[in-house]
């Protein structure tokens, strides 16, 4: 069954007056559906339109053209019943900072029909030695868990969040991956945005990469990076004269690619029978090859594939 | 109901959390009374003692402080942190979030009135020889006209900063022009003229009308009619204008 369902989604920012090529195009006809019980990703740079979609489906936007549907509710005409059942982190965490953590999760307890209990939650997130202190004096990491768990504190079936684990240090990030694991070992179906790619990877049963508003792959992790046809990426950087054409011309080498001035990937499936005939290019031009680096290839190598710049620059 | 009393809860809590807050609306009408009333405690304006006259006027800048000042800077600063914003991710209802603000206010100016009145009793005198129906009717179109200028107010300057300094330089000058401390008629000519058009002007001589003679609609029709008018364009503009993040 479908939980979200998104039909030829249009948004752009900026004087609509002023004629098409004015203004930002921040979603451009983006369809997709996500199934019950999945944790779906959108994946993709800063200003891709990831925030953009999911605020219009969590109601905080109007598209200018295109429906949207959310546990069956339209999120612009139903706003107040779907979010009954949906939890909310939003890019930017904003708590009232003068309440207690108590206080905080009691009074947004006290706006859904059947609230979880604020206790067991606190205690998940092992922050139940602050309920007594104010939110202003929390750090930042610790706010930002406790807006997660605001989230769940209507044990909603659906959970969007934005960006969730931005700017947090490894440890935290990996503590709210369990969280969002165990969210979704409940049942509870996750729709999530993110420009880590890790995140991508570990957390999301399917992803969406995102770029300039469009969808350019929609599919499991595992398949996306399945379907570059090279299993490992070869990396590095020279000063000398070399373009990616010639590098593309080593037998082994699918797709070798240019990505920032005088820094080369190349998509092979046997790195080393390619790693001795680039050797041997180098020494024949005299070039000197830094960093150079043989790795698995991720989602990372896909968007790079499909667009030919990184996630983040 | 059930929601509306926890966030009514939460806001009061927020104001008496809020030092400055505090101070300016619940404790500086009080000093004010108390150091005008004080050096002036033999004068009198027309046959009331100036105590008496100047009773009204303070409740008159409480009022104001509540349900302008405090609910205009408030709410500014709470979309400003993006608070109004995750609010509306819940099924919490914009009226429920509202209702509580302006039902916050009203309990604050409530306090204010007996507060004030009792020490102005109490300790100055003053003898109240009013009409306890005009004087609530005066305080609810009031204190809903003021709450509808700082909802406009909040509507219209998005950065909580400004919104604060714009919202303190209409309520200062207010204070002193409009005849809540002194008598309209010993101000210059040209001030008098400006306060005419300021609604503080009419919230207070209703007020002092219902505290210290009493009267008929015939003495309310005109004040009151103006405080429903700002209440009505006020509210009409926030209507136009309002935004959440």
């Amino acid at each position: 069954m479908s939980v979200i369902t998104v039909d030829d989604l249009h948004k752009h920012y900026g004087d609509p007056s002023a004629g098409s090529g004015r203004g930002v195009k921040a979603v451009d006809g983006v369809s997709f559906e996500v199934q019950e019980g999945e944790t779906f990703g959108f994946l993709g740079p800063n200003g891709a339109g990831k925030t953009t979609t999911i605020e219009i489906i969590e109601g905080y936007r109007k598209p200018d053209s295109g429906s949207v549907t959310a546990l069956g509710l339209d999120p612009r005409r139903d706003g107040y019943e779907l979010k009954e059942h949906v939890g909310i982190m939003l890019q930017e965490t904003a708590l009232y900072p003068d309440l207690r953590v108590g206080e905080l999760l009691r009074l947004f307890a006290s706006y859904y029909r059947r609230p979880a209990d604020p206790d067991a939650l606190l205690e998940m997130i092992g922050l139940e030695e602050k309920k007594r202190a104010f939110v202003r004096e929390l750090s930042g990491g610790q706010r930002q868990r406790l807006a997660f768990i605001l989230t769940l504190i209507n044990d909603p079936e659906l959970l969007f969040l934005d960006e969730p684990t931005a700017g947090l240090d490894p440890q935290s990030r990996r503590a709210a991956w369990e969280w969002i694991r165990r969210a979704r070992e409940e049942g509870k179906t996750v729709f999530l945005t993110t420009h880590y790619i890790e995140e991508a990877e570990t957390l999301c049963d399917r992803v969406v990469i995102i770029d300039h508003g469009r969808i350019i792959a929609l599919d499991t992790p595992k398949r996306l990076v399945a379907g570059l046809e090279a299993e490992h990426r070869i990396e590095f950087v020279t000063e000398g004269a070399l373009d990616s054409a010639r590098l593309g011309g080593i037998p082994g080498v699918g797709k070798a690619i240019e990505a920032g001035k005088g820094a080369f990937v190349l998509y092979v499936k046997e790195p080393q029978p390619v790693l001795g005939a680039l050797i041997a290019l180098a020494e024949r031009e005299g070039l000197t090859l830094r960093d150079l680096r043989v790795e698995g290839a991720t989602l990372e190598d896909v968007f790079i594939r499909l667009t030919g710049r990184r996630i983040r620059e | 109901m059930k929601v509306l009393y926890r966030q009514l809860e939460v806001e009061l809590k927020l104001f008496l959390r809020n030092k400055q807050e505090v101070f300016f609306t619940a404790l500086f009408p009080l000093l004010m009374m108390s150091l005008f009333g004080y050096l002036n405690k033999e004068s009198s304006v027309g046959d009331v003692s100036y105590v008496a006259f100047l009773l009204p006027g303070v409740i008159g800048m409480s009022v104001m402080a509540a349900a302008f000042l405090n609910l205009s800077t408030s709410l500014v600063r709470q979309r400003d942190d993006g608070i109004l914003k995750r609010l509306r991710g819940t099924p919490l209802r914009a009226w429920a979030l509202l209702g509580a603000k302006v039902l916050a206010a009203g309990t604050v100016i409530l306090f204010q009135v007996l507060l004030l009145t009792t020490v102005g009793i109490l300790f100055f005198g003053v003898e109240i020889a009013g009409s306890v129906p005009w004087f609530l009717a005066t305080l609810l179109i009031g204190t809903f006209a003021f709450t509808a200028m700082g909802l406009a107010l909040a509507s219209l300057i998005n950065n909580a900063d400004t919104a604060s300094a714009a919202a303190h330089a209409i309520y200062l000058p207010m204070l002193f022009i409009c005849g809540a401390f002194f008598p309209l008629d010993v101000m210059p000519r040209l001030l008098q003229h400006v306060a005419k058009g300021l609604p503080l002007t009419y919230f207070v001589d209703a007020l002092r009308c219902a505290m210290l003679v009493g009267g008929g609609l015939g003495d309310y029709a005109k004040d009151l009619s103006i405080l429903l008018g700002w209440l009505v364009c006020c509210f009409a503009i926030t209507v136009k204008t309002v935004r959440w993040e």
